[in-house]
């Protein structure tokens, strides 16, 4: 950057005319020692802008911050009594919104156990009566098949009367040559009668 | 941002103030935190409070920044940069730019030291551009002139 540039950027710095990037290059120029000792009276000044940038705030000064809003930022909030009554107010309705809702809860529970330890005992009860039930009529079903065992004996004996019924038609058949034979002994009878009537 | 603050503090108040000031800001952001989410530039509005506290205190009654009178040197060892500026030239160019008027001094140090635009500079002046031009101007004609009085001291003491 030549001398003449530079002293038309130092006329617009100085009325206030230059852009950030204008002013970076007097900067850089006055930070680079090679300075017209037309200038030379500037440098001070730039150097003293460089160095003011570089300052920083005592290391301790960010705890002191934070101490300060923790003592003062924050505390004196809840310290303050609109705070304490608003936020008392809130809390007693939270409270009771939720011992409300806690209450409700509770009471469907109990109802709902209740409810189902009543269903369970009507199961109970209803499996119960259905066992016994159960229970009475296998054994009144074993009871009934008991004497189902006699039929066979009934068979049995019905086999023996078809034997009988045998022996029957074998009594008839001799029953009807008995009749037969009585038929000839009656026949036998009259012809003696006969014989006798005819003899005298 | 703590240091931002702190630079532009410092350039109004001694340095205790100044830490004091900046913690003073960070109290105040936090207690209108609610009211800081319709600002558009938060860093523009801890500067504009920043500013705003440091007036008041200089306005406060008796107060007095001892590093800005004449004849004394600051006396602060904390900072390296401090103790690094050991030429009285330094010190010399600080003590122009304290003799500034407030307005001109921060608006030096908005835009020669923080760099900053000239509309971020009209949101935390709260001013227009152009009256700030002509103050920046003006601020940096009279350092202008105070620094080849000291150039024309040094070079004829020399």
């Amino acid at each position: 950057m030549n001398t003449t540039a530079i002293k038309i950027l130092i006329e617009k710095y100085e009325a206030g005319e230059t852009s950030l990037s204008e002013e970076q290059v007097l900067k850089k120029y006055f930070a680079s020692g090679d300075i017209d000792s037309d200038l030379k009276h500037y440098a001070p000044l730039f150097t003293f802008y460089k160095t003011e940038q570089q300052v920083v705030a005592d290391e301790k000064l960010e705890d002191k911050i934070l101490e300060k809003l923790d003592a003062q930022g924050t505390i004196p909030f809840y310290k303050n009594r609109t705070f304490w009554t608003w936020a008392s107010g809130i809390a007693a309705s939270l409270i009771l919104i939720f011992s409300l809702v806690f209450e409700l809860q509770q009471g469907r529970i109990k109802n709902q156990q209740a409810e189902t330890l009543q269903r369970q005992e009507e199961a109970r009860q209803a499996y119960q009566q259905t066992k016994m039930a159960l229970a009475y009529i296998s054994e009144k079903y074993t009871q009934g098949t008991d004497p189902l065992n006699n039929i066979e004996k009934l068979e049995q004996s019905t086999r023996a009367l078809n034997e009988l019924t045998k022996m029957n038609t074998g009594i008839n058949t001799v029953n009807k040559q008995m009749k037969k034979m009585d038929k000839g002994v009656d026949q036998i009878t009259k012809l003696s009668k006969f014989s006798i009537v005819v003899k005298p | 941002m703590k240091d931002k603050l702190y630079r532009l503090a410092r350039r109004i108040l001694n340095a205790d103030d100044a830490e004091d000031m900046v913690q003073d800001v960070f109290v105040k952001l936090w207690t209108k935190r609610e009211s800081i989410a319709q600002y558009q530039n938060i860093e523009a509005f801890a500067m504009v409070v920043c500013r705003n506290l440091c007036l008041d205190k200089v306005k406060s009654k008796g107060y007095q920044n001892s590093e800005l009178m004449p004849g004394h040197e600051p006396i602060d060892h904390r900072s390296p940069e401090r103790m690094a500026e050991a030429s009285d030239e330094m010190a010399r160019v600080r003590q122009t730019i304290a003799t500034l008027p407030e307005l001109q001094r921060t608006i030096i140090q908005l835009r020669d030291v923080e760099e900053m635009e000239y509309d971020e500079m009209a949101e935390i002046l709260n001013m227009q551009v152009n009256a700030i031009r002509v103050n920046l101007s003006r601020a940096r004609k009279t350092v202008r002139e105070a620094m080849i009085k000291m150039h024309n001291y040094e070079y004829h003491s020399n």
